[in-house]
């Protein structure tokens, strides 16, 4: 019962930070001689209006979702992956090089091939910060940044030097062969299943997270290490458990990029996937079922962007403005209530200490 | 390899680590006062905006310079209001500005200028080069420190005052106590938040003169996401020099050095990815080192407080 009370109670509150912060872009676009109403049903019609729009936003929630995940499993287990972007960008030339250098395979060797090298590459650019880590205590936070920016470099080489495809301009491998594509969901839509391995990764994280060991474990390391610890956990091989887990899940999301919806790699595909996935995990606590939410509002805001700009004439940046917004309005409401909870509590410490 | 062609790149390396010493010692101050401000990058980006835009509405360099230093400090306050006051999670607010910098800026610059990509006008005042005569009979020295943009030198000033602030005044006391021990900070009757604030101001003046630079230095104009990362090296050379200006400036030149060098042989078809790596894994390896370094010490501490353990114990484990 209090459970259900509380979960409708931070509904509630989301709901209307996200009003808020709909309310604000409202008056962004007042000031700037726009209509508003015209501006936000554009955005919703562009986003989500008919099936076309409806499958871009897939396509478009999928690497997200993904890249939510990868952050989660991480800082759910106490350990921070901020790298999400330069491991998604390792996967994903891995898939896109499996996918169009071997030629004459079937689908079923070939298209798992690309997936598991994406998904290799992924577990390398995330095992190496979290042995650091948990074998010297080289802080994650700055080496997964830092890391993010190598593995960014080295992918650029990759896909401007070895692998370049000659007939483009610069960056770009060549498209990948027809049986390392993710088969069609719904053919006539142009849906690719990618959608599909985003959702079951969810499915087997929240599984993980709430019916293993393995997952009480890191919900322990999470909120208080030293806790584990005594309490019999190896918190060093448990985190570098999650890390592998963290990076597996970027790299399945370079694969599905890759496969599932460019065919191919070029420089800084993972865009903005990685950051928007801490993001992302942050808002959602990260409780994959709400990952998958976020994810899709986010979704929203992106793909309506062009709506807003076509209909309404409001730039379409308004709409990242607008997410930036959402998170500082989101994580301001958080701390401005435990603000307001540890006051009541000292008032309430003050009056059992004068009684 | 002749002497003008490295003349040629030690002048450009020089040029390319202005920026990072100007957010590095700002970021040295804010990190070694207890926030890793991972959005310098967002700093920095909206302190070249502005920059542009106040040179563009006045035609003057110094009211641009002006508007991205208050820009940035808007921007700080911002970064204050959430990591200091309400106690946010630094790294989601680092995040979230820098997603904002980079939206924001777009916006504006479609908002004011109805362009995106970049902007460039006659309008805009840059700030100017400094020519100093009496280098001009010297024939090194004058390719090499001479004609630089006024904030090449300010910068390399900077670092003097920045090593008197750290080392000379209480508050470089202050900010690391701040960072360190905040209780023994408080304990003795100065507020850990209001030294926060003062890092924090600090941090986000030297983002908007390094924007302003950055827009306003040598090209006179404003391109989306021009920092390109700029804001990560800074970083890198704050936890690479420490929280000495000094080692951070000459962490910063070396980083200028291999943009330099990378800028240069890109022109001449090499790969420059690799020397563009260079600062991002210098910095881990510099990590690594003094992290294992520390393990070193603490093993063996560990160790010989277990052997005193032991032999106390009379030897049975």
């Amino acid at each position: 019962m209090k459970n259900s009370k509380k979960s409708v109670n931070s509904l509630v509150s989301i709901l209307g930070v996200f009003l808020a912060t709909m309310l604000f872009g409202a008056l962004i676009m007042l000031m700037i001689g726009k209509n508003p109403l015209q501006a936000y049903a554009a955005m919703f019609s562009y986003a989500v209006g008919d099936v076309s729009a409806i499958t871009n936003l897939m396509n478009r929630s999928m690497a997200l979702i993904l890249a939510a995940l990868c952050a989660a499993v991480a800082s759910n287990a106490g350990i921070y992956n901020l790298g999400g972007k330069g491991q998604i960008e390792l996967g994903a030339i891995a898939a896109a090089v499996v996918g169009y250098k071997l030629i004459g395979l079937p689908i079923y060797i070939h298209l798992p091939l690309c997936i598991l090298a994406a998904i290799f590459m992924g577990i390398i650019g995330a095992a190496i910060p979290g042995y650091l880590r948990v074998k010297w205590k080289v802080d994650e936070v700055i080496s997964t940044i830092m890391l993010n920016s190598v593995f960014f470099m080295f992918t650029s080489y990759l896909a401007n030097y070895p692998f370049r495809d000659m007939t483009r301009w610069s960056g770009t491998t060549p498209p990948v062969e027809e049986s390392a594509k993710l088969p069609f969901l719904i053919q006539s839509v142009e849906l690719r299943s990618g959608i599909i391995f985003a959702l079951v990764a969810a499915a087997i994280v929240y599984w993980i997270f709430n019916y293993t060991n393995q997952g009480y474990r890191w919900k322990m390391i999470g909120l208080n290490p030293r806790f584990a610890q005594y309490g019999g956990v190896n918190v060093g091989k448990d985190q570098m458990k999650a890390m592998i887990l963290s990076g597996l899940l970027s790299g399945l999301a370079g694969a599905v990029l890759v496969c599932g919806s460019n065919y191919r790699y070029w420089e800084s595909i993972a865009g903005p996937y990685g950051w928007d996935g801490v993001l992302i995990a942050m808002l959602a606590k990260n409780n994959p079922i709400a990952i998958i939410a976020v994810s899709f509002v986010f979704s929203i805001f992106k793909n309506g962007a062009l709506g807003m700009e076509q209909v309404a004439n409001v730039p379409s940046d308004l709409t990242g403005v607008l997410l930036a917004a959402l998170i500082l309005f989101i994580t301001g409401r958080e701390f401005v209530s435990i603000l307001f909870r540890k006051r009541k509590h000292i008032i309430l410490v003050d009056e059992e200490v004068k009684q | 390899m002749n002497l003008d062609f490295i003349l040629d790149v030690l002048s450009t390396g020089l040029r390319m680590a202005t920026p990072f010493i100007l957010v590095g010692l700002g970021g040295l101050i804010s990190l070694s006062a207890g926030d890793l401000n991972i959005s310098l990058e967002g700093f920095m980006l909206i302190g070249a905006f502005f920059a542009v835009l106040g040179s563009y509405l006045f035609e003057s360099y110094v009211i641009g310079i002006c508007f991205a230093v208050l820009a940035a400090l808007i921007y700080g306050l911002l970064f204050g209001l959430f990591t200091i006051k309400l106690k946010a999670d630094v790294f989601v607010v680092g995040i979230a500005l820098n997603l904002l910098a980079s939206e924001a800026t777009v916006f504006f610059s479609r908002l004011f200028f109805n362009v995106r990509g970049s902007f460039s006008d006659p309008r805009i005042e840059g700030i100017p080069n400094i020519h100093m005569a009496f280098l001009d009979d010297i024939p090194v020295l004058d390719q090499l420190l001479n004609n630089h943009s006024a904030f090449v030198y300010i910068s390399w000033i900077m670092i003097v005052i920045f090593w008197f602030l750290v080392y000379r005044t209480p508050y470089g006391f202050y900010f690391r106590a701040a960072g360190e021990h905040p209780e023994a900070l408080e304990t003795t009757g100065i507020r850990v938040n209001k030294i926060r604030w003062i890092a924090n101001t600090i941090c986000s003046v030297m983002c908007g003169l390094a924007g302003a630079h950055l827009s306003l230095g040598y090209l006179k104009m404003f391109v989306e996401d021009m920092t390109a990362g700029r804001g990560f090296i800074a970083l890198s050379a704050v936890i690479f020099g420490g929280s000495n200006p000094v080692t951070m400036a000459i962490t910063s030149l070396l980083f200028g050095l291999a943009e330099g060098i990378s800028l240069r042989i890109q022109n001449m078809g090499i790969p420059s990815q690799f020397t563009l790596m260079l600062p991002y894994l210098t910095t881990i390896l510099a990590l690594i080192f003094r992290a294992v370094r520390k393990s070193r010490k603490t093993t063996t501490l560990l160790t010989s407080i277990a052997l005193t353990d032991t032999e106390t114990k009379g030897g049975k484990l």
